[in-house]
């Protein structure tokens, strides 16, 4: 049966005494997290299959614990990340109408003026006494819900199916060969597929996850490849950016152990790449593209010269199609996925169905294929500029002001304009210290972008609103 | 006045030294379109710390007008 609570009670069977889960203050075997894990089941006895539990926690053992207990009992887990606002939370409440919320004892207040059913600190449910009942689970049944972050939209409820998360970790681990030799270290919340994929993966394999709860302290980071003698390391491509920048011999070293580096598809620097790769004497480093609702539908190993801005083919049995403006399928156009991967609808949320059709889900990231079928992405469908009837993808415009070594962030966005439709507009955060001014950015555009790329409105920004998960909210900068 | 010049030189990369001269009327640039119109009017204000009306900007045809318009604003 293709359950994700069947990862760990098979390796509980196969490996009761390994570790499976190393966190800041914790160590766990595979048979003490099955047994925790069973009875935090036991204590959410009196919810039928399928209520929905929604759990707030840092990347902890808790964290693991409530989620696969949940799982155990039928339950739905709704994974609320912990750097949620209070705004997202009283949205994600209202729309997933939880019949009970699990959440760390330093999180209970976050709930205080939300309206809910059921509230308890996680060592009420996991202290329970009573036995667990195995309950009847069906693969077709929701296993989590999580909101996507909401960096074009208000955020959308996307419930994975025990079939999805099964099918997506089969296919990580086709690809990537993940074994139960393998030590994961992972700076990732659980609470994003990325994360929360990986711990799957390790859970299936039966490997140990060290799962960490800051990505950005990046000495950690390595002491922590060192100390467990890791072989493979799951990181956004700001931490592999960060960590390679400075980078002593003993931490080349300690790197070049690994036998895997997998990141995810957010645009990863050419550098950061190019580095890794000569670092990686005999690991790989790999990336995917995919969606919550469409998790990990590409992959790409990069072993080989020339597709390192690509995210790779297809995962298998899963199918990519590009539709142009004009609705045909090309080489070019907005990308279209389909497969076991992909979630047949959004949760209560009518609006956004419209985007699956005939189980293929539209996603509005903009992309091409190149003459071998690897996948580019070039941006986002509702972020594309019209100057004119000429066509602008702000990412492009984007790489083009991060070459100034005095910008730290870029955002460019499109704006009403009387006589163009509508003009560029960049959002530029300059580095400390920095003296840059706009003319010398404009400048640079100029001579490095076709005339209507150009941006006409420069403002410089402290910061960017971002989402919980740290993307910048384009959709707020519009506003 | 350089500082004028340099604007000119920014908004189009591929002018030349000889090439520039203050009358030189819009028609004479390879690619003085309205993208590079506004960018003169963009890069000007923020140099020289000025704002320019609409009128203003759509009676600049040569060098000499930008030139005449930030001297009367300054």
């Amino acid at each position: 049966m293709n359950l994700i609570s069947n990862f760990l009670a098979n390796s509980a069977i196969k490996y009761p005494k390994k570790t499976c889960l190393i966190t800041d203050n914790e160590e766990l075997t595979f048979q003490e997290l099955q047994k925790q894990t069973n009875d935090f089941s036991a204590g959410l006895k009196k919810f039928p299959n399928q209520s929905v539990i929604s759990m707030l926690f840092e990347n902890t053992a808790e964290f693991v614990i409530s989620y696969l207990g949940i799982l155990n009992a039928a339950c739905i887990a709704h994974i609320i990340p912990s750097g949620i606002s209070q705004e997202n939370l009283q949205i994600q409440i209202e729309s997933a109408k939880p019949n009970l919320i699990v959440s760390s004892k330093n999180f209970l207040d976050r709930f205080n003026n939300i309206e809910i059913d059921e509230i308890k600190e996680f060592s009420e449910v996991s202290s329970f006494k009573g036995d667990f009942e195995k309950r009847e689970i069906s693969s077709d049944d929701f296993a989590y819900l999580i909101y996507t972050s909401g960096t074009t939209s208000l955020p959308k409820g996307v419930g994975i199916t025990h079939r999805n998360a099964t099918f997506t970790t089969n296919n990580i681990v086709k690809v990537l060969g993940y074994n139960s030799e393998d030590i994961d270290v992972v700076p990732l919340p659980l609470s994003h597929s990325f994360g929360l994929g990986c711990f799957h993966t390790s859970l299936y394999t039966g490997s140990t996850f060290i799962l960490q709860k800051n990505s950005t302290n990046i000495q950690e980071l390595i002491n922590s490849l060192e100390k467990y003698n890791a072989t493979t390391l799951s990181a956004v491509p700001a931490t592999l950016t960060k960590m390679i920048k400075d980078i002593s011999d003993n931490d080349v070293h300690i790197l070049s152990c690994l036998r895997l580096i997998m990141t995810n598809s957010t645009f990863i620097p050419t550098n950061t790449v190019t580095s890794l790769k000569k670092i990686l004497k005999k690991g790989n480093l790999a990336t995917y593209y995919g969606l919550t609702e469409a998790s990990r539908s590409t992959f790409i190993i990069f072993n080989s010269d020339g597709k390192e801005k690509s995210v790779g083919l297809p995962a298998p049995e899963v199918k990519i199609k590009l539709i142009d403006d004009d609705g045909k399928i090309g080489k070019k156009g907005n990308i279209w996925i389909f497969g076991p991967n992909v979630i047949s609808k959004y949760w209560k949320n009518t609006k956004f169905d419209k985007n699956i059709i005939d189980d293929w889900l539209k996603t509005d990231d903009m992309g091409y294929l190149d003459y071998d079928g690897f996948l580019y992405l070039t941006g986002r469908q509702d972020d594309i500029i019209n100057v004119a009837g000429e066509k602008v993808i702000p990412q492009e415009v984007e790489k083009v002001v991060l070459e100034l070594d005095e910008i730290e962030e870029a955002i460019v966005i499109g704006i009403k304009h009387e006589v163009f439709g509508q003009v560029v507009k960049l959002f530029v955060q300059k580095t400390r210290d920095s003296s840059i001014g706009i003319s010398e950015i404009m400048s640079h555009c100029i001579k490095n972008l076709e005339r209507y790329k150009v941006p006409l409105i420069i403002d410089f920004v402290n910061e960017f609103p971002r989402t919980e998960y740290g993307k910048i909210k384009r959709f707020q900068l519009r506003e | 006045m350089e500082e004028v010049k340099k604007i000119f030189f920014e908004v189009f990369p591929t002018l030349s030294e000889e090439g520039f001269d203050w009358d030189n009327s819009q028609q004479k640039y390879e690619n003085w379109d309205s993208f590079a119109h506004l960018q003169l009017i963009t890069m000007a204000e923020e140099k020289f710390n000025i704002k320019i009306s609409v009128d203003e900007a759509t009676s600049i045809i040569t060098a000499r007008h930008l030139l005449d318009l930030i001297t009367s604003h300054t």
